[in-house]
C-alpha cells in the first residue's frame, strides 16, 4: 500500500517537474492536511500554519526536479521541508506575542453531550498549550510519533537524526508534557498566561 | 496506580483526544487557491522566459547576421561602383611593380581596377592603343596584392598593353 502510494508520489512529481498542473494539484490535495497539522501543532497558529502550507508547496513547486526518491518518501520530504519552513518561522517571529490564540485554534463540537464536550476542549487546549512550550525538539518528535503516527524511522528522516535519538526524545518529551501538565503550567487561564509564545 | 503513571496515561488520553481532534482539520481552500495562482503565475513567467529567450537567440542573430554583412562590406574587395563590362581574356602579360617576387604557394587578391591608360604609362608599362577602339581612355588591369596588403604586381591584358 505505502509502495503503491510512493509510487504514485514518485510519478506525480516527474509529472509536475514537468510543469502538470493537475499533478501538481492532486500532490497538494494528498499531502496539504499532513503539512497543514504539523504546522498547526508545531506553531499552535492555524494563520501561521495556513502561510507555512503555502511556503512548503511553493518550495516543492519550485524544486520538484530535485527531489530524489532514494533519499526519502514524499511524506518525510514534506515533513522535512514543514519542519524548515517552521523553524524560520518561529525564528523570525520569536518577539512577537499572538493575541488570538484561543479563537483560531477553537474546534467544532463533536461530542454528545455538552460536559463531555468543555471537558475535552479543556484538556486538548491543555495539551496544545503545554506541546507549544515544549522545545523545538521535543515538540517535533512529539508531533510526528504521537500525534501523526509517523513511524520512529521516518521521524528520524525528517529530523535528520538517529533513531535512537528520536526515542530519547521522545521519552524525554513525554516526561515534560505529563510534567507540564500534572503542575498546571499549561493552564487556559487568560488573566494568568495571556499568550502563549512557542519555544525555537 | 502510582502518580507518575496516572500523569502517563492521562497524557496518552490527552494525546489520543488531540490527534482525533487534529485528524479532521485541513486548509481552508483559499490556501489552495492561493497556491495555484501561484502555480499559474510562474508557469506563465516560465514561459514568458522561454519566449524571452527565443527572442533573445533571434535578436544575437539577425545582429551577427548584420555584423557579418557590414563587416564583409567593409573588408570584402570593392570594385567600382560602375556596373562593368570586363573583357574576359586569358592572355596577359605581368609586371611586378613592389616587393618582392610572389612565391609559388602565397595567397594572393586579385582586385580589378579600371584606371587610365595614361597610368600603365607611369608605371614603365607601354599602353599602345587598343585595336578594337583606339578611342577608349581606360584599362581594366588586375593587381596583385599579396597577403599583407601590399601590390605584388599588375597584371595588364595583352589587348590593353602589351
Amino acid at each position: 500500500m505505502r509502495d503503491a502510494a510512493s509510487a504514485s508520489d514518485l510519478d506525480l512529481m516527474r509529472r509536475t517537474a514537468a510543469g502538470d498542473r493537475d499533478a501538481f494539484e492532486t500532490l497538494y490535495r494528498t499531502h496539504q492536511a499532513t503539512v497543514y497539522r504539523f504546522a498547526r501543532l508545531m506553531t499552535g497558529s492555524t494563520t501561521v500554519a495556513e502561510d507555512i502550507v503555502q511556503e512548503v508547496f511553493l518550495a516543492l513547486m519550485r524544486d520538484a526536479s530535485r527531489y530524489d526518491p532514494a533519499r526519502a518518501s514524499l511524506t518525510t520530504y514534506l515533513y522535512g521541508s514543514a519542519r524548515h519552513h517552521t523553524r524560520r518561522r518561529l525564528l523570525r517571529d520569536r518577539f512577537l506575542v499572538r493575541l488570538d490564540e484561543h479563537a483560531d485554534l477553537c474546534v467544532p463540537c463533536s461530542s454528545t453531550t455538552v460536559d463531555d464536550e468543555l471537558i475535552r476542549q479543556r484538556d486538548v487546549q491543555h495539551l496544545r498549550r503545554a506541546i507549544v512550550r515544549l522545545p523545538a525538539r521535543y515538540r517535533e518528535v512529539i508531533v510526528l510519533c504521537d500525534l501523526q503516527d509517523v513511524s520512529y524511522a521516518d521521524a528520524a528522516q525528517a529530523l535528520g537524526c538517529a533513531i535512537g535519538t528520536v526515542r530519547s526524545r521522545l521519552h524525554r518529551a513525554r516526561h515534560l508534557l505529563a510534567d507540564k501538565i500534572q503542575r498546571g503550567l499549561a493552564c487556559v487561564d487568560t488573566a494568568r498566561q495571556p499568550s502563549v509564545r512557542c519555544e525555537v | 496506580m502510582s502518580e507518575h503513571e496516572r500523569g502517563d496515561t492521562r497524557l496518552a488520553r490527552s494525546l489520543q483526544m488531540l490527534a482525533e481532534t487534529e485528524a479532521a482539520s485541513e486548509t481552508p481552500p483559499r490556501v489552495e487557491a492561493a497556491i495555484m495562482a501561484q502555480w499559474d503565475a510562474a508557469q506563465s513567467s516560465g514561459r514568458l522566459r522561454r519566449t524571452g529567450r527565443v527572442q533573445t537567440a533571434r535578436r544575437v542573430a539577425v545582429t551577427t547576421a548584420a555584423g557579418i554583412t557590414v563587416v564583409g562590406a567593409l573588408v570584402w574587395p570593392r570594385g567600382t561602383n560602375e556596373s562593368v563590362n570586363v573583357p574576359v581574356t586569358d592572355r596577359y602579360t605581368t609586371v611586378a611593380v613592389v616587393g618582392g617576387p610572389l612565391l609559388a604557394d602565397e595567397p594572393i587578391r586579385v582586385v580589378r581596377m579600371r584606371v587610365a591608360r595614361s597610368v600603365l604609362g607611369e608605371l614603365g608599362v607601354p599602353s599602345p592603343a587598343p585595336q578594337s577602339s583606339p578611342s577608349v581612355e581606360t584599362v581594366d588591369i588586375d593587381v596583385l596584392v599579396g597577403e599583407d596588403g601590399v601590390a605584388r604586381g599588375v597584371r595588364v591584358p595583352v589587348e590593353a598593353g602589351l
